[in-house]
């Protein structure tokens, strides 16, 4: 700590670790400096110096719109699978008789492939043991780690103040619409966020959500990679547009759940109450967008790889108990159950025996206990055999 | 360090392994900060956006050739930089404006707002700080926005600029004087000026 009884504001600034701590992210550089602060009460004038220097730059940036985010990377995925068809289309010159004969085979496969190349770059993913904390990035660029397993975020009317766990924030809010403010919940976590329009979300773990802090005139338009449960308030003349990677849904005023997981090949979206319209975007040659409208109790169900959906009848509950830390199965696959409990929990379990996977299974797990006694319950219910790796994963065998 | 950086890390060395989703994670880690780092050195806005795209595009397009970085924030910005001057400039001259750093870069500092206006003495330092900030030179200007604004470190920062770390180092702190001084001189002129008052003050009695 010698090192640093001779350093000027200059010098301080140029320390690693006291930018870190400057700008909140580190939090073993706030430890050491507020207790250095405590310490050396002779370098109190030269450190608050170099703060005054820091908050002079308070830099103001421009802004994508979450449209605009989508648009580039879809375009960005359309590029770079253009090579794959001109290859195709040149075959198909040099072949053309065969075309003649397999002429719907040949369809089908150029189809295939395509979807595939669609999928090569997909929406952001996140795995158990992911690295980043908790945080929301206001549309200012300040960062705010959140820092209790469930937090709670709200936004006023205007859209300037928000309330993070009891703490109040006050953002400018510029006059272009396109600020976006982000929230990051990693595995093991969840939040509970307020729009300036007084919609309510729940966002589930591993689940991101991007929005602007006041919404656009025409409508109310979010984005989201993972699962949250939306409560959505009525404006019949702004509709409420969830975005993810493989569709959109669009709303009025209702409440229903979207689970949009990048490393789950399921996308669903199913409604408690009102009505909500579900386009999927669909690339290459069937460019456009295809509308399923949704009733109550109804689920919409998407297989991203095959692009199989279709609509049916579910028992909502067990869709959306998640967000009271229940877990509700109505003849859900052992393998989705535990790609849940690996989200909520932020642990592996690896299914020893893949046959196990497709295990149907119905009851209820309360997620509010430890991942032992969950796995115990489960146990009873199905024939598994469960235990502890080393490296703290855990894994499920069929019995001896 | 910077947020996001470890992750980014792995993300990187997925990609470059043949991930699928890996890049999808970084564009949405790092979409927001690369362009807001592209409109600094120019005004048309699809300009920036279609780099970006194009930076995204040629990482798919070479992943073979690329390699393992600690600083994919760092590497990406220096990509869209240049990418960015190649599109609005002639291409022979871009080498050369790297080096000098003859290029706009806007700082674009927060609007002042109405509370610190009416607390004067503050605003009026305010003012001379930005004059101060905005007579320093593009490269200054810029490896502040990077120190202080993402937080990247002098060595990711020289790695932006193309610069020896040591010459970064040397940058910020120039500019950073700079601002010290015109703090500094401010006190002494607000002291003076108490000390005048009250002895005026004491003569008057």
């Amino acid at each position: 700590m010698n090192q640093f009884k001779t350093y000027s504001s200059t010098d301080f600034l140029n320390e690693e670790s006291f930018l870190q701590w400057l700008l909140k992210t580190n939090q073993e550089a706030e430890v050491f400096w507020e207790n250095f602060i405590m310490e050396n009460p002779d370098k109190k004038e030269e450190i608050d110096e170099a703060i005054e220097i820091f908050n002079y730059f308070r830099f103001k940036n421009e802004k994508l719109s979450i449209a605009e985010i989508f648009e580039m990377w879809d375009s960005v995925k359309h590029r770079t699978a253009a090579p794959r068809k001109n290859r195709f289309i040149s075959l198909l010159k040099y072949a053309a008789i065969f075309i003649f004969v397999f002429a719907s085979g040949g369809l089908s496969y150029y189809f295939y492939s395509k979807d595939k190349d669609c999928n090569e770059f997909s929406m952001a993913d996140t795995t158990p043991g992911d690295f980043s904390d908790a945080r929301i990035i206001l549309a200012d660029g300040k960062s705010v780690p959140l820092e209790s397993k469930e937090s709670n975020i709200k936004y006023d009317a205007s859209g300037e103040q928000v309330i993070i766990d009891n703490d109040t924030i006050q953002q400018q809010v510029s006059g272009k619409v396109n600020s976006t403010n982000h929230v990051i919940i990693p595995y093991g976590k969840s939040s509970n966020l307020t729009l300036s329009d007084g919609t309510k979300v729940w966002l589930n773990a591993g689940s991101q959500l991007m929005y602007p802090s006041v919404f656009d005139k025409k409508q109310r338009e979010v984005l989201l990679i993972g699962e949250a449960f939306f409560e959505v308030v009525k404006d019949a003349h702004k509709p409420f547009v969830v975005r993810t990677e493989p569709a959109d849904v669009v709303v009025l005023g209702t409440t229903f759940d979207v689970s949009a997981y990048p490393d789950d090949n399921i996308f669903h979206t199913v409604l408690v109450s009102g009505k909500v319209d579900v386009k999927i975007s669909e690339h290459g040659l069937l460019k456009g967008k295809k509308t399923n409208t949704l009733h109550p109790n109804e689920m919409f169900l998407l297989d991203r790889s095959s692009g199989v959906n279709y609509v049916n009848k579910v028992d909502v509950a067990s869709y959306v108990s998640w967000k009271e830390g229940m877990l509700n199965c109505d003849r859900l696959d052992m393998n989705r159950v535990v790609r849940r409990l690996e989200r909520y929990y932020n642990k592996r379990i690896h299914i020893k025996d893949p046959m196990l996977g497709t295990y149907k299974i119905s009851g209820k797990l309360d997620l509010k206990s430890d991942i032992a006694e969950v796995l115990d319950v489960l146990q009873a219910f199905v024939p598994i055999d469960w235990g502890k790796q080393q490296n703290g994963d855990y894994f499920i065998v069929q019995p001896n | 360090m910077y947020p996001n950086q470890e992750k980014d890390k792995f993300l990187w060395m997925d990609f470059l392994e043949g991930s699928q989703t890996a890049l999808s994670s970084i564009y949405l880690n790092n979409v927001t900060d690369l362009f807001a780092y592209g409109c600094k050195f120019t005004v048309d806005r699809s300009l920036v956006k279609d780099c970006i795209q194009e930076l995204f595009v040629t990482l798919i397009q070479s992943r073979g050739k690329l390699s393992a970085t600690d600083n994919v924030k760092g590497y990406l910005f220096a990509s869209l930089k240049r990418m960015i001057f190649r599109e609005s400039l002639r291409s022979s001259k871009l080498e050369e404006i790297m080096k000098t750093g003859d290029y706009r870069f806007e700082t674009g500092l927060e609007d002042l707002n109405r509370e610190e206006f009416e607390n004067d003495h503050y605003s009026k330092k305010l003012l001379i700080v930005r004059s101060a900030v905005e007579s320093l030179t593009s490269r200054q200007k810029e490896a502040l926005y990077l120190r202080f604004y993402f937080g990247l470190s002098h060595k990711e920062i020289a790695e932006v600029l193309e610069l020896e770390e040591q010459s970064s180092r040397s940058l910020i702190s120039r500019a950073v004087n700079k601002v010290r001084s015109i703090i500094k001189s401010d006190k002494k002129r607000v002291s003076n000026f108490l000390f005048v008052l009250f002895s005026s003050l004491d003569r008057e009695k």
